[in-house]
């Protein structure tokens, strides 16, 4: 059942509701996009994203944030949920449950290979 | 600290500055983007009649700092211990910016929460408990305000009234950060309390935090203050911990932090259920799109231009009119009436001080055209996504889309550009993005475009302006590419991330506010910069220097009494303007001109107003006298007469004013080749095209100078582009310095006049080989 892979935020899609489960990079950048509310286990939206120019995410709901291909390349997140009709309701309905539940699972197994 | 003072610190963007003006009065600069404030500003308010110190500091995220801004800000809570922070807060994002009120509560310092842009928040459907809020957080105060509109801030003085007298009513209750983190951070913090130095220093729990965070700027302190036992055993309990979690400490403390705000977020506030597209989100799609953004960045700086150039020239024409012939014509009655007409006085003050300063003021209409342009995109919350949308640019030359920032700003005025560069995180960048916004043309520079416009291009002027701005553009992203892989070794750009604040309709008093601040101070600036230059210009022009300085008249020349070009200016200005030979502009006033234009770049103008102006009435061109014809003709007029003339002039430059501004779409549209739309015309083509005394002394001199009408037309263009490229001014200069120390200053300077140069020679000799000459 839980065949999503982490992959980059670079390769989301617009209306993809993603967690953020690893950051990679120097201290310094992770702290900065922490500051900014793109801490891991954090659930964002993507808003736009053309694979060229920065892309525009909805953190923490409200905040609107554009990042750099770059930056959004070294983060990894799972798919949670997808709306394609972004006015659409999120949370609703078995399949996001569904892929929160996984996205969570997977999160915690890759927590226990750390240790 | 023996007096009161009250510190506002917030993210970016969320009112900071507005609520300062509102509480002190003052008129910090706002618009709706983030990085406006790079300097802490102090005000004083009157609050149940005492004085109190308030701070308007610039917006950061954390009180991790990053770049100079944000390190100001984070030094003077940290250090100078403000007796209240108000911390200012986005409603309509307070998830977000909790993360820096939790750190402030960390802080003990007493915090009273502004919950700033409320109405925001409710048109967005967000329904917040202050209440609640003040409670989850331990019953600090929690006052509602709406900046813009002073909304909430007697309840906002009352507060701070409040805990200025009793500071424990605004003492937070403080984070528990759980296992494992808190037993760690309550040894540290019994470390750091038996320490006396750290203790009168630092809250002590908030400097262990700290420490487990690797904040940079702390450790360096620590360093500094041979504190190196604490900082050993901090860095163990690091290690230990993150054996423990897999996790590094900083994350471990950023995510329980986010986690303690989603619980206090819970009983606080109402989401509407659908997570909603915003218009904001609606609106970007089409202006920030990977095709269409670019070309609406540049439609928009089109009409900026347009309405700067084009609409502002009936005003032009009317302050002009004012200026040179009413206010001229009443000096001169002035002075023949206390029996000084002749005498060096009257020269001063009409050859003086009205040509020069006057040929400035004449631009006050274009200059207030262009501040209200730049208001509208700056309030509008388009320049973030100019940045955003001029990031692919900017990377191909290396560095990203935020440099883009001060380089609008640069569009107003250089100096607040260089300030600007402070929001960026990277030295070198920040350093480079100061480099080139100085090519940015600021609205000193647009006199020149605009007299140069509309001597030689005619209808065409709005387009030289343009020709101008989007020059500066390529030149900046030019010298960018290269200087980033010759002086940086193309070292990749700081990662970009960027708030995007949400649009708004431009509030008519934000814009009229600002456009007023900005008018005003460059009426400052003609009243004291420009005015003094002109005097002394004028003394250099009035004092004959050499043994065969001649009069006009051909004898011997004496004070107030000699050709232009025997004068002191006119001397060394002839001496160097061979240089600018090869550029068609080797005359002696145009050099001249461009030497006082170091000071600033409206002087250019000024100069060029005294020179040809007094060049014109000793030696008078059969064009000049058709141009100045009316000020000798109409001797008899009476000042009822000038007064209704100056009325009845301005509502016919209204009315001007309008059609022009109608006229951009025409305009617009018949760009696309082969459209004609017809543009309107209320006058009945009545406008006349009155060339002034200045534009027309122009078009005869540089005409003369570099041979032929259209090497003129070469010349005048190759001379505008020296004026866009060479050192913008003496304030900008130190401006520099100030920011990138000495060396680099000199190096600007050095750069900017031999490109300015170069470039001025390939448009002239460019143009005259493929035939325009
Ligand atoms: N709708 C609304 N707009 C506001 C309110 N308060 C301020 N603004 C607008 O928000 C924008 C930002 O205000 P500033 O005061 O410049 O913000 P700041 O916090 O000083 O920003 P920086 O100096 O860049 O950190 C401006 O366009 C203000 O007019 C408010 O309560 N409601
Ligand atoms: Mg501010």
């Amino acid at each position: 059942m839980c065949d999503r892979h982490l992959m980059p935020l670079s390769m989301a899609a617009p209306g993809d509701t993603v967690e953020l489960v690893e950051i990679r990079g120097g201290r310094r950048f992770r702290q900065r996009l922490a500051d900014l509310g793109l801490n891991t286990g954090t659930s964002v939206r993507v808003i736009q994203n053309d694979h060229t120019g920065p892309l525009i995410l909805a953190v923490k709901h409200d905040a609107r944030l554009a990042l750099g291909q770059g930056a959004a390349h070294r983060i990894q997140i799972l798919p949670i949920h997808h709306t394609s009709k972004q006015d659409e309701p999120p949370g609703r309905g078995i399949q996001h449950e569904q892929f929160n539940h996984c996205a969570r699972r997977q999160s915690q197994c890759r927590q226990k290979h750390h240790l | 600290m023996s007096s009161l003072t009250i510190a506002l610190a917030g993210n970016p963007n969320v009112g900071k500055s507005t609520i300062f003006n509102g509480l002190t009065g003052a008129r910090q600069h706002v618009g709706n983007w983030p990085g406006k404030t790079v300097e802490k500003k102090e005000g004083v308010a009157q609050i149940r009649g005492k004085e109190i110190v308030v701070v308007d500091l610039p917006g950061t995220y954390s009180l991790t700092a990053y770049s100079i801004e944000e390190i100001i800000a984070r030094d003077f809570i940290v250090n100078e211990r403000p007796s209240v922070v108000v911390s200012v807060v986005d409603a309509a994002n307070l998830e977000r910016n909790l993360y820096l009120v939790a750190q402030l509560i960390e802080l003990n310092v007493p915090v009273i929460v502004a919950l700033n842009m409320s109405d925001l928040a409710k048109t967005r459907g967000l329904k917040i408990d202050p209440a609640a809020l003040s409670m989850r957080l331990g019953g600090i105060p929690v006052i509602e305000t709406v900046g813009n509109r002073g909304l909430g801030l007697t309840e906002l003085k009352d507060a701070i009234a409040q805990v200025v007298e009793n500071p424990a009513a605004a003492a937070p209750v403080l984070l528990d950060y759980g296992r494992p983190l808190e037993g760690k951070i309550k040894a540290l913090e019994a470390i750091i309390t038996t320490n006396t130095a750290l203790r009168k220093k630092y809250n002590a729990r908030w400097l262990a935090v700290k420490l487990l965070e690797n904040d940079e700027g702390i450790i360096e302190a620590l360093q500094a203050a041979g504190q190196s036992a604490l900082l050993k055993e901090a860095e163990m309990v690091i290690e230990e911990l993150e054996a423990v979690t897999g996790e590094d400490t900083e994350t471990l403390i950023a995510d329980r932090r986010y986690a303690l705000i989603g619980e206090v977020i819970g009983g606080v506030l109402e989401r509407p259920r659908a997570a909603v597209e915003t218009q904001s989100d609606k609106i970007d799609r089409i202006v920030t799109h990977r095709i269409w953004g670019v070309p609406i960045f540049l439609l928009l700086m089109w009409v900026v231009f347009q309405f700067t150039a084009n609409v502002s020239a009936p005003f032009l024409d009317w302050v002009d009119m004012l200026i040179n012939e009413t206010i001229m014509g009443w000096a001169f009655s002035l002075t023949g009436a206390l029996g000084l007409g002749g005498t060096w006085i009257e020269a001063l003050l009409t050859d003086g001080i009205i040509a020069g300063v006057g040929a400035v003021l004449v631009f006050v209409p274009v200059l207030m055209f262009l501040y209200f342009a730049l208001a509208v995109l700056e309030d509008s919350g388009y320049m973030a996504r100019a940045a955003f949308v001029m990031d692919r640019v900017m990377r191909a030359i290396g560095l990203h889309g935020k440099s883009f920032l001060p380089m609008i700003v640069g569009f107003g005025c250089t100096v607040p550009a260089v300030y600007a560069t402070r929001t960026l995180e990277n030295e070198d960048d920040r350093k480079l993005t100061g480099f080139l916004a100085t090519f940015m043309s600021c609205g000193a520079r647009l006199p020149v475009y605009v007299v140069f416009g509309a001597a030689f291009f005619g209808a065409n002027a709005g387009n030289l302006t343009f020709a101008m701005y989007i020059l500066g553009i390529v030149i900046a992203l030019i010298t960018g590419f290269v200087m980033k892989r010759v002086v940086y070794q193309s070292k990749p750009p700081a990662p970009f991330v960027m708030e995007l604040p949400p649009y708004r309709v431009p509030t008519a008093r934000g814009v009229f506010t600002q456009m007023w601040e900005r008018s005003s101070s460059f009426l400052r600036k003609a009243g004291t910069v420009i005015l003094a230059a002109s005097i002394v210009l004028w003394l250099l022009l009035a004092i004959p220097l050499g043994a065969d300085a001649a009069a006009p008249d051909g004898r011997d020349a004496g004070f107030n009494n000699v050709r232009a070009e025997d004068s002191v200016f006119g001397t060394l200005s002839g001496a160097i303007a061979p240089v600018f030979a090869p550029a068609g502009f080797g005359s002696w006033e145009a050099a001249g001109s461009l030497v006082t234009g170091f000071i600033a770049k409206e002087v250019v103008i000024g100069t060029m107003g005294q020179i040809y102006v007094d060049e014109a009435e000793a030696a008078p061109t059969d064009e000049a006298v058709a141009a100045g014809e009316e000020v000798e003709e109409e001797p008899g007029t009476t000042f009822g007469e000038d007064v209704g003339n100056i009325i009845v002039s301005f509502g016919e430059a209204a009315v001007l004013t309008v059609q022009e501004t109608i006229n951009i779409i025409p305009r617009t549209v018949n760009i696309i080749p082969g459209v004609e739309m017809p543009e309107a015309d209320f006058l009945g083509g009545e406008e006349e095209e009155d060339t002034t005394e200045l534009e027309a002394a122009l078009t005869a001199a540089f005409t003369a100078s570099a041979g032929s009408e259209q090497a003129g037309k070469l010349a005048a263009l190759a001379f505008n582009v020296f004026v866009l490229l060479y050192v913008p001014c003496m304030v900008a200069v130190a401006a520099m310095r100030q920011e990138f120390g000495a060396r680099w200053m000199w190096y600007q300077i050095a750069y900017t006049t031999a490109l300015a140069w170069l470039a001025a020679v390939i448009v002239y000799q460019g143009g005259k080989l493929v035939g325009l000459g």
